[in-house]
């Protein structure tokens, strides 16, 4: 995915001397947030209260163990779940389908329609996202060449490697050109090389001027690509910071992994 | 537009698999089995052909529209392409209205074709095309618009098998027992409190038995009046409008 001849994302610019309030603007705002499940007694509290909030251009990392609440809250964010209280908003609108149009997904497990060729399933999202057929093929041309499938743009999903399928969950994220992006385990299941190469592409979104969230297990992997990150367990946030200041958070210079484990267990 | 283009990809899958091809082979088959010259050498034996036929028609567009509407909404949620599909700006009643209006391009297709090759084998076997065919034609379409809707609906809270078994027994049922209902409340044996219930249960339950204009054709009797056959389609949207509005509610208060 690095090095490819043509970025598919429209650059928006983030130096803006003139309005700095723009620049640094909220692009998705988490308040109060309690997702539960079932009734009664049987009751399970999934995210608890949660708030936090991205601002334009940075990568939020979203860190925590099995059943922290991480999927859950991502699911509300893309509206798949309704949350039991609290508010999302997208650049200032309530989470809504319309204000969909200017997110990108992608799911933990990326499981497409197995007859579809990646170039047709690209183009039954964009369509779906209302894109008109030029710009759309234009942009499905685009992405393939920028996941590296552009060999196999006509082969059935059907015959696709785990890796293949990954990147071509990434580019259906990609398809609508969203301001923001929503990462569920991204990386999952992932070679080293295909790993690096999904880091670097969400770098080069990040340089496009875009926001990313993203949840993942890998400590490093957060570390190395996050402005910030949120570590959340038992569906309540128990820190949040930029990676640097949370190594150093104790007062001694740690690891992320010791920060995490030392955190968790408490 | 996001509907059609939901309807489209889901006709795309049933294009692309080979379950369809092999029921019509099938059908081809049969009808040419049912068709064939002299058959057990039985006279006017067209009559008898109308009514297999239609019969054979009907049963394998259903054969192919019953497993199809009941597997697309499990099928989105089983392998998560639900997931993304609800990320992009498409509502929950888009995707049940989408899925639906699928199956029925996937059942209205497949019925088509196969109808096509039934008057086919009807004109090379002498038997002449009257409104009659055409009306046949059309109920036939609204019955497995209902059977779908039908299908559709209890996909939301039933596995495929349990979806197909329970569509079906809804169908061979409410066909057998209208009528017996029917007699049941002009009858004057009942007293007020359970004339009243059954005849709710008269006007809730389907009527599939108004669909089947076999002995018609069968007895080249004449076509229906026109407001007849107004008013069952208009009854079919009503019905069918109400039991997608029930699935849309249910699906949007499922947890995924």
């Amino acid at each position: 995915m690095p090095g490819a001849k043509t970025s598919p994302f429209i650059k928006i610019d983030i130096f803006c001397p003139v309005n700095y309030n723009f620049c640094m603007s909220t692009i998705l705002d988490v308040s109060n947030l309690t997702v539960r499940y079932g009734k009664g007694p049987d009751q399970k509290t999934a995210v608890d209260n949660i708030s936090f909030s991205l601002i334009r251009g940075e990568i939020y990392g979203f860190l925590g163990p099995n059943g922290a609440g991480k999927t859950t809250t991502i699911k509300s964010l893309i509206g798949i779940l309704t949350p039991s209280s609290g508010s999302i908003f997208f650049s200032g609108k309530p989470a809504s389908a319309i204000s969909r149009t200017s997110l990108g997904f992608m799911p933990e497990t990326a499981a497409y329609y197995w007859y579809l060729t990646p170039k047709e399933l690209l183009f039954f999202y964009g369509k779906l996202c209302g894109i008109d057929k030029k710009t759309l093929s234009d942009r499905v041309e685009k992405l393939l060449d920028f996941v590296k499938l552009s060999r196999h743009k006509n082969s059935y999903l059907k015959t696709f490697s785990k890796g293949m399928l990954q990147k071509v969950s990434f580019a259906q994220a990609l398809i609508n050109d969203p301001e923001i992006l929503i990462l569920d385990e991204p990386t999952t299941g992932l070679d080293p090389i295909a790993r690096m190469e999904m880091r670097d592409a969400l770098l080069d979104f990040k340089h496009a001027g875009k926001t990313i969230l993203f949840s993942s297990h890998e400590l490093s992997e957060v570390e190395i690509i996050s402005d910030r990150i949120s570590i959340i367990k038992n569906g309540k946030i128990l820190r949040e910071a930029a990676p640097g200041e949370l190594i150093n958070d104790k007062g001694e210079r740690m690891s992320l992994e010791k920060y995490f484990f030392d955190l968790v267990k408490e | 537009m996001k509907i059609l283009t939901i309807a489209l990809f889901s006709f795309k899958e049933l294009v692309r698999k080979k379950d369809f091809y092999v029921l019509f082979l099938l059908l081809a088959g049969l009808l040419v089995f049912l068709f064939s010259e002299s058959f057990f050498g039985v006279s006017d034996i067209i009559r008898y052909l109308k009514d297999i036929g239609l019969s054979a028609v009907l049963f394998l567009s259903i054969a192919i529209a019953l497993p199809f509407s009941s597997r697309q909404l499990p099928a989105e949620i089983e392998s998560k392409t639900i997931y993304p599909l609800l990320s992009k700006p498409v509502s929950r009643a888009d995707v049940v209205i989408g899925k639906y209006a699928g199956s029925l391009l996937i059942s209205f297709g497949a019925f088509t074709l196969f109808y096509a090759v039934f008057l086919l084998a009807i004109i090379m076997k002498g038997g002449h095309i009257g409104v009659l065919f055409m009306q046949a034609y059309l109920f036939s379409l609204l019955l497995l618009a209902v059977l779908c809707a039908f299908s559709l609906l209890f996909s939301i809270f039933l596995t495929i098998s349990a979806n197909i078994t329970i569509t079906l027994f809804l169908y061979i049922l409410t066909y057998w027992f209208s009528a017996q209902i029917k007699s049941l409340l002009l009858s004057e044996d009942l007293n007020k409190i359970s004339g009243a219930l059954l005849n709710g249960v008269y006007y809730l339950i389907p009527h599939f038995e108004f669909y089947d204009l076999r002995v018609r054709l069968v007895h080249g009797w004449e076509a229906l009046p026109a407001w007849i056959v107004s008013s069952i389609a208009l009854y079919t949207v009503i019905y069918i409008a109400a039991i997608l509005f029930l699935a849309v509610r249910i699906f949007k208060k499922k947890n995924l």
